[in-house]
């Protein structure tokens, strides 16, 4: 698929975020890896990199109910920053992972054709149910921020953390209420196959390193 | 659609009343000329969404009040 981001680079993605937070946060890395206090200034010290001289990423919580939308993300150039709003109507560990979905974006989207052109057909292709068609370059972009936001909330180097609370007999409630993520992305960080690719992919990162 | 006026009497008369989707549009329009470069949505239940209906929840987002931002550490 044109101007997809392969995996390993979105694991690489999230290694940046861990590494500024182990350099920059008064505190250590440990669950719950804090939103505001540590993976918000990452980003914004990494986007300070590439558009310096300063990238501001603004939060705003909005009291609305809508049954179709979490969050949502702007952009702006010239100043460069970014504007995250998101749904008050919904739990703590998703509004912290829709933050960290949409900041995940800053850092995936630096190709043309991951930005949204057109909004309707944008829309069309998230509302649709059909997957494997390739509706629009942008729909690709957001499978992968989720992957990167799951990557930071639950990152690798606390990744033996989460099982040792399995194997101690946590469900993946208990897990989730610890790392404050949604269940329905230790579900998926738990899987199999989820388990396996990203084992494999971060030991390559990890022989890499030494 | 204003009361009592057919779409086709709205239409003859060259005047459509704004989609939610032609609001959302608009507002895009307007953000783009201060410097919007992409826009990105965290979708939820879209099990019977629409683009309209879509939109119009991206436009209560755009227009809702704001409120304290509390304990997401």
């Amino acid at each position: 698929m044109s101007g997809s981001t392969p995996l390993i680079e979105v694991l690489l993605h999230a290694r940046s975020v861990i590494h500024e937070i182990s350099a920059g946060s008064q505190s250590a890395l440990s669950f719950p890896v804090k939103l505001q206090g540590q993976i918000l200034p990452a980003f914004c010290k990494l986007m300070s990199k590439k558009t310096p001289p300063e990238y501001t990423i603004k939060l705003q919580k909005v009291d609305v109910q809508v049954r179709s939308l979490r969050g949502q993300l702007m952009r702006y150039e010239n100043p460069h920053y970014a504007l995250i709003r998101f749904s008050s109507d919904q739990s703590i560990c998703w509004q912290r992972f829709v933050i960290c979905k949409e900041m995940a974006h800053l850092v995936l989207d630096v190709e043309d054709s991951h930005l949204t052109k057109n909004v309707e057909s944008h829309i069309q292709a998230l509302i649709s149910e059909i997957r494997t068609i390739e509706l629009d370059g942008a729909l690709e972009s957001e499978y992968c921020a989720m992957v990167l936001a799951l990557e930071i909330l639950v990152p690798w180097k606390l990744r033996p953390q989460v099982h040792v609370m399995r194997a101690e007999g946590a469900s993946d409630l208990q897990i989730a209420e610890r790392c404050r993520t949604p269940e329905k992305f230790i579900n998926l960080l738990l899987s199999e196959f989820y388990q396996k690719t990203s084992r494999r992919m971060n030991e390559v990162l990890d022989r890499d390193i030494e | 659609m204003v009361e009592g006026r057919s779409p086709a009497a709205s239409e003859r008369e060259g005047w459509m009343e704004q989609t939610e989707l032609d609001r959302l549009k608009a507002r895009i329009e307007v953000e783009r000329k201060n410097g919007l470069k992409d826009i990105k949505f965290f979708p939820a239940d879209v099990s019977n969404a629409t683009v309209e209906s879509f939109a119009k929840d991206v436009n209560e987002m755009l227009n809702g009040k704001e409120v304290p931002i509390t304990d997401l550490d």
